[in-house]
């Protein structure tokens, strides 16, 4: 199986953070962060701590869809 | 395959002859590499001084714009006396483009070096000359990564060099085990995998970085371009014709399936590349420290997991039954923490408003003779009422933030968001819909707004019918203010219940549509990534509080104000009796003429009075006006009755006790049901109108108001009987 197929198999059926993918797979951490990356801009993979599905995102980058919410951070 | 050939040169032309002499070099070089490969100290090492920052056509995106000049080579068999210095010196123009980690872009700078390099492979194809080259800076201490980048820049079919940086700390690299190689033997090792040149690059020594020998490189691969082995330059690629974020504000999304079969292709190259690249690493070391298992594949055997700090909390924190109640139970904690460490602030902000305060102003007012005027009324019972009881939630909405940002910022609230994703899909709905519902908790209209994220328009309509039922922030002052008048004791578990009663009528709410209108609707594929649990810091923690508070302040104190003169205005306006306006009592008054006449409808559900309906109708607006409301009207309806003597939350359990006949605690938790279901504010019906139209927006306010006054009366007739 590719790397590609291995990272989202894991990470749908178990789930974690990129090192404990990494680990668990035994690729390096740069594959499966290009990996998750580049599923994270297909739109197939969501890194739950850097948007608002938990939480408010914070830092210049604000998503447009945070524009007006009271708990977003300019 | 060869392994050892040089790392740069030759670079073959044509004809199969290795040549350098006499080329002409690119009108333009562009540096594209992932952020912090060292692709600016090369920018800077490669121009010197000469350089300038423009902004990219169209955008607000900076450029670095330079001058690369090198030493030109003298033609074979001219010596250094015939040859004209004026023409010893080669010029190329390079671009510092934006780091980007790929070209599917997300951002507007990503999109800038993105569009540069595609306008690039155009000019290219168009033909005309060299227009220019690509330099690929790769990492060598996260070489997968920056491979990654390199192939998508190949697949737009530019000539290409690689350029190879971080060597020094590649000893230090974990993931990668030929990155410890020397320099040169890694280069070399690479450029035999992928065809092309590779320098490796030492950017902050000037003389000896590499700069001539890349200036070479560049110069050779423009008059004899060549492709990356193994990748085939595609104009129509799907990679590289779509950005993430254009396919998603489409209804119909691209062929997902071609998509996802271009990146099992891409990472499949990737793989192959690494694995060749130990393979050659591999020969000269066939043992000791580079064994076999570790040189020939890129795969390590996972063997026996070290069980980090991460892995022993995450295996109770995502496991299904003990995540969700110990989710459950944060929460509770997290009100009760706030209701609880808040109260005592509370009541001394609110007898700082309206007692010394108010004296203050009215005070201040009789020096002008205003003493007694429509305008003490406008200012003491309008405006300092309504606005000074919504200052009393400051510490609550203080103290809620700073749990909420340090569950945030450990990482814990991203394992809440996993494990309730697959909570929802095991009830069958689009975990992808997860994120704006959970926006939906903080406020309804930016969730609404994150609804254009979702990839069909069937499953953004769902969403946004789900939406309004998410408790947003605005409604837990009404909560706060409700649970604290008629349950002081626990007043944190009250408002655990309407959150756990929110989650509870959109996951009803979810099946229910689910099963009827919207059958045709499936659950799309959503992975969450998680991020490692790390320790709060306290010095961003109190930035991020203080912001959200002052942000909450500004907004929700603009439309308070706002709503506030206008309900004032509507109580100085007389509808019956002989009254002036201004000096209206207020059951004459237009504002309580319309919610005398709402009141009836909301008395089977026990909150039948006359300032609930007021209250009720001015929440329609927004719901932070609902507290203001009630202060504002008790203030103004008895300004000076004794026996309306006491604070706002006694005066609330009067109104409620008589219009719910006793029954005031089951009328209060009546209301906040009927506060949490029904439309949230104008502006989110608005945005509801602007993404969905007309028809389903009047559809779901017809639903919200039916249902809210169905759940509150319901609620109420069960609770009076308890």
């Amino acid at each position: 199986m590719s790397a590609w197929a291995s990272v989202l198999d894991d990470v749908a059926s178990v789930g974690g953070t990129p090192a404990q993918v990494a680990t668990r797979l035994g690729l390096p951490m740069s594959l499966v962060q290009a990996v998750l990356d580049h599923a994270e801009r297909l739109g197939v993979v969501t890194v739950a701590g850097s948007n608002c599905g938990s939480g408010c995102p914070t830092g210049p980058g604000l998503p447009p869809a945070c524009a007006g919410c009271p708990l977003a951070l300019p | 395959m060869s392994c050892h050939g040089p790392a740069s040169s030759p670079v073959p032309g044509r004809s199969g002859t290795a040549t350098l002499a006499g080329t002409t070099a690119p009108s333009r070089v562009l540096l594209v590499g992932c952020p912090n490969v060292g692709k600016s100290t090369l920018f800077n090492a490669l121009t010197g001084a000469r350089q300038h920052t423009t902004n990219a056509p169209g955008t607000t995106v900076e450029l670095a714009t330079g001058t690369w000049r090198t030493a030109r080579q003298a033609p074979p068999g001219q010596g250094p006396a015939g040859y004209n210095a004026a023409d010893s010196v080669t010029e190329r123009v390079i671009v510092d483009l934006p780091g980007t980690y790929s070209l599917l872009a997300r951002s507007s700078d990503e999109q800038v070096t993105a569009d540069t390099v595609r306008e690039l492979a155009r000019s290219y194809g168009e033909g005309g000359g060299q227009p220019g080259v690509v330099v690929v800076v790769l990492d060598a201490t996260a070489l997968a990564r920056s491979l990654y980048l390199l192939a998508q820049v190949a697949e737009t079919g530019v000539p290409l060099v690689v350029a190879l940086t971080m060597l020094d700390l590649a000893p230090t690299a974990t993931d990668w085990p030929g990155a410890a190689m020397e320099p040169d033997t890694l280069a070399a090792a690479l450029a035999a995998s992928l065809g092309v040149p590779v320098v490796p690059m030492d950017a902050r020594n000037r003389t000896a970085g590499g700069g001539g020998e890349l200036a070479s490189a560049v110069d050779a691969i423009a008059q004899y371009p060549r492709g990356v082995s193994g990748l085939v330059p595609a104009a129509s690629s799907v990679c590289c014709g779509t950005t993430a974020a254009a396919w998603q504000h489409h209804d119909a999304a691209p062929d997902m399936t071609q998509e996802l079969a271009h990146a099992e292709r891409l990472f499949e190259w990737v793989e192959q590349v690494s694995e060749q690249v130990s393979t050659c690493l591999a020969r000269p070391l066939p043992s000791a420290a580079h064994g076999p298992a570790a040189a020939t594949s890129v795969r390590r055997s996972p063997g026996p997991l070290p069980r980090t700090f991460s892995d022993r909390v995450d295996a109770v924190l995502l496991n299904p039954w003990a995540g969700i109640p110990v989710f459950l139970a944060v929460v509770w904690m997290l009100f009760e923490l706030t209701t609880r460490f808040a109260a005592p602030l509370q009541s001394a902000i609110g007898q700082l408003v309206n007692g010394p305060m108010a004296s203050a102003v009215t005070w201040f007012l009789g020096l002008f003779g205003l003493a007694g005027s429509w305008a003490q009324g406008l200012l003491v019972d309008g405006l300092l009422v309504g606005v000074g009881t919504v200052l009393t939630f400051l510490p609550v909405m203080a103290v809620m933030f700073a749990a909420l940002g340090v569950l945030e910022d450990s990482g814990y609230l991203a394992r809440a968001a996993f494990v309730a994703d697959r909570a929802m899909r095991s009830l069958g709905l689009d975990g992808r819909a997860l994120l704006p519902l959970i926006v939906g908790f903080g406020c309804n209209l930016p969730a609404l707004a994150a609804t254009r994220t979702l990839p069909h328009a069937r499953q953004r309509l769902l969403t946004g019918l789900l939406i309004p039922l998410t408790s947003c922030s605005a409604r837990l002052t009404v909560y706060v203010l409700l649970a604290g008048a008629f349950f002081p004791d626990h007043a944190g578990t009250v408002i655990f219940a309407m959150y756990l009663t929110s989650v509870l009528l959109v996951l009803g709410g979810g099946l229910l549509l689910r099963r009827t209108a919207f059958r045709d609707v499936s659950a799309g594929p959503l992975i969450l990534v998680l991020p490692p649990y790390q320790r709060p810091h306290m010095r961003t923690l109190a930035m991020s509080v203080r912001l959200r508070v002052g942000s909450f302040v500004v907004r929700a104190g603009k439309i308070i104000v706002a709503t506030m003169l206008v309900v004032w205005v509507l109580m100085a306006v007389p509808v019956t009796g002989q009254h002036a306006v201004g000096h209206v009592p207020v059951a004459d008054s237009l504002y309580y003429g319309v919610a005398a006449g709402i009141a009836p409808v909301l008395a089977p559900a026990g909150f039948g009075n006359d300032h609930a309906a007021a209250a009720l109708m001015t929440g329609f607006v927004a719901k932070e006006v609902v507290v203001g409301s009630f202060a504002q009207s008790y203030a103004v309806a008895e300004p000076g009755n004794p026996a309306r003597a006491g604070g706002l939350g006694e005066q609330l359990r009067r109104s409620f006790e008589e219009s719910s006949g006793g029954h005031g605690g089951a009328a209060a938790l009546a209301f906040m049901v009927f506060v949490l279901a029904y439309t949230p504010c104008v502006a989110a019906l608005a945005e509801q109108r602007r993404l969905f139209g007309w028809r389903p927006t009047a559809s779901a306010l017809t639903v919200q108001l039916t249902g809210a006054w169905v759940l509150a009366v319901l609620i109420f007739q069960v609770g009076s009987r308890l």
